[in-house]
């Protein structure tokens, strides 16, 4: 029996719209309470407990340090605690990922991945201008615009683009998708399909945010703009909640109740001088400017792998905005570059017999926006046949983690 | 008209976060001037300036003034507020520099805003020019206006 890395439990708090999580977990708690829960249920699914846990890894600056999150939950000795680059979603996978080397190569045994998120108890990252603007406010003579010192590298790369409103992710991630449109002519009625699909899996997960709110194309289409193209409903979520993944060796696997889940291939990374996508980097090579930026990483994924994207049966695709889901379906090749719209009129993405089964939990658009470690989660349930919109026979998915910034990958296999 | 003292955006707009590298691209913009930072041994332009030519990793480097005159290669009606006293929306253009006449072997884009143009005149390629907002005697933002 081998160390190879698999999934054998999964987890979740209920998910709530931002600031209202008090009203799912009867009780207002705290951004690190509700890791702790994710966690426990995660580690019970597996058949696991607390006990048995001698790692955590996390992503995204996720504030709920691994040192301090063994230390509340008791954990016998920590032996492995890993958080990925930068901030975003990017790196959800790649945490799973790190958890994967970790327990490969003997560091640790039972390495939880998690993420908590509650943005009701801290800043929403959608307003994160309006606090800007907030900063020193009511002073009597504002003092002149001057220069402020960046003394990160994130700091200095964000304040060259500050200066011109570039704070939200709906403005970064809109302008490969106009460029996008304007090479391709993509239309908003292709994003609006991804968006209803989405919101039908949604429809069918008691998990689901969203889960009693039903959308129309006309909604989609009528609802407000944000940054054009992209509307309200292009737009994920702000939710409060956490989650979790349990990752150990197939030797351990074996004994547990689940049918583990293989990590069959992961990937992690970014194109050169890519920095921060989009968000800060108006030098993104002309190439790669209109795409998701992470086809160079599907392609190192599919060859690590020894598949192909025809052998996927299910996908769950990072879904910050509709538009990085249709750059991401070219960049993963599942359409030739610039058919992203014609792949989405296909009704490819549908549970029900699309070609391409995706974001079957409803993912970051309707399920909730948990920094897309909830796709792993949905990942190993569609193998596990535990998804609301269950895939017959599904036996690979492919699980992304954004698209527009640095990113990460998995290729799950079920037993 | 006297550009240099026209306003389209409010004070509370948030202020260039710099280091050592980005200042004195900074400090050029106070003084109106459009530059790109050129590796002095390859000949890159880069945006923002940083501490090597990320194509040759020299550090040999000179601010080449360029004319502020560039093309539009994607942008962003922004309908959400940045700041208070805001005009919604706002555009967000990422404008390719030209660099004709200069020793620089690439266009090099800045991200910027476009004002003073409806949403419906929006084309990404038509020609712009830059055209300076003097926010205080130490900071000038450079925007872009179509060229017509």
């Amino acid at each position: 029996m081998s160390r190879k890395a698999h999934i054998v439990g999964v987890g979740e708090t209920p998910y709530a719209k931002w600031g209202r999580i008090a009203e799912v977990m009867q009780g207002d708690v705290t951004e690190h309470a509700l890791a702790h829960f994710a966690i426990m249920k995660a580690v019970e699914d597996a058949g696991l407990s607390i006990d048995d846990v001698d790692g955590l890894a996390s992503f995204a600056e996720d504030r709920n340090e691994a040192i301090f999150i063994a230390a509340e939950l008791g954990i016998p000795e920590l032996r492995f605690g890993n958080m990925v680059w930068m901030p975003g979603g990017g790196g959800g996978c790649a945490a799973v990922s790190n958890a994967a080397m970790a327990v490969e190569t003997g560091q640790a045994e039972v390495v939880v991945v998690y993420r908590a998120l509650c943005q009701g108890e801290f800043m929403r990252f959608g307003h994160a201008a309006e606090l800007m603007a907030n900063d020193g406010g009511g002073a009597a003579e504002p003092p002149p615009v001057s220069f402020q010192q960046a003394n990160t590298l994130m700091l200095a790369a964000m304040g060259q683009v500050m200066p011109f409103g570039m704070l939200t992710g709906a403005a970064a991630f809109a302008l490969p998708f106009r460029r996008h449109m304007h090479k391709y002519g993509t239309s908003s009625e292709h994003l609006g399909k991804i968006a209803v699909t989405f919101r039908e899996h949604a429809n069918r997960n008691p998990r689901a945010v969203l889960k009693d709110k039903p959308l129309s194309l006309e909604q989609h289409q009528g609802s407000r703009m944000i940054a054009d193209p992209f509307r309200l409903f292009d737009c994920c979520m702000e939710n409060d909640g956490a989650c979790a993944v349990v990752v150990t060796t197939e030797e351990r696997a074996r004994s547990l109740k689940k049918r583990p889940v293989e990590i069959v291939a992961s990937v992690q990374g970014a194109p050169k001088g890519y920095s921060f996508g989009s968000f800060t980097n108006a030098n993104i090579d002309d190439a790669i400017y209109a795409t998701g930026g992470t086809e160079q990483m599907a392609n190192r994924l599919w060859q690590k792998a020894g598949m192909r994207p025809e052998d996927v049966d299910v996908a769950q695709i990072y879904d910050h905005f509709t538009g990085s889901v249709l750059m991401q379906l070219e960049d993963f090749g599942f359409c030739k570059r610039g058919e992203g719209g014609d792949f989405i009129d296909s009704g490819a993405l549908s549970w029900k017999g699309g070609s391409l089964p995706t974001n079957t939990s409803g993912g970051s658009l309707s399920e909730a926006y948990m920094h897309g470690l909830n796709h792993v989660l949905e990942g190993a349930r569609s193998l596990w046949g535990e998804s609301c919109c269950p895939v017959e026979n599904a036996n690979v998915c492919l699980v992304t983690s954004a698209a527009g910034v640095p990113s990460s990958a998995l290729l799950l296999k079920g037993h | 008209m006297n550009e240099q003292t026209q306003r389209w955006f409010p004070n509370s707009m948030p202020a260039p976060m710099v280091d050592k590298y980005s200042l004195p691209w900074w400090q050029a913009c106070a003084e109106n001037r459009m530059t790109a930072q050129r590796c002095k041994s390859c000949n890159h332009a880069q945006l923002p300036p940083a501490p090597l030519c990320s194509e040759c990793r020299g550090n040999d480097f000179e601010l080449t003034a360029l004319s502020g005159k560039g093309r539009l290669y994607t942008y962003t009606a922004v309908h959400q507020p940045v700041s208070m006293e805001q005009t919604l929306p706002f555009i967000i253009a990422v404008i390719e520099l030209d660099v004709e006449g200069t020793p620089c072997k690439n266009p090099v884009r800045l991200m910027s805003n476009l004002v003073e143009c409806e949403e419906a005149d929006l084309e990404i390629g038509k020609p712009v020019h830059v055209v300076w907002e003097k926010m205080s005697d130490m900071v000038s933002i450079p925007r872009f206006k179509f060229t017509v």
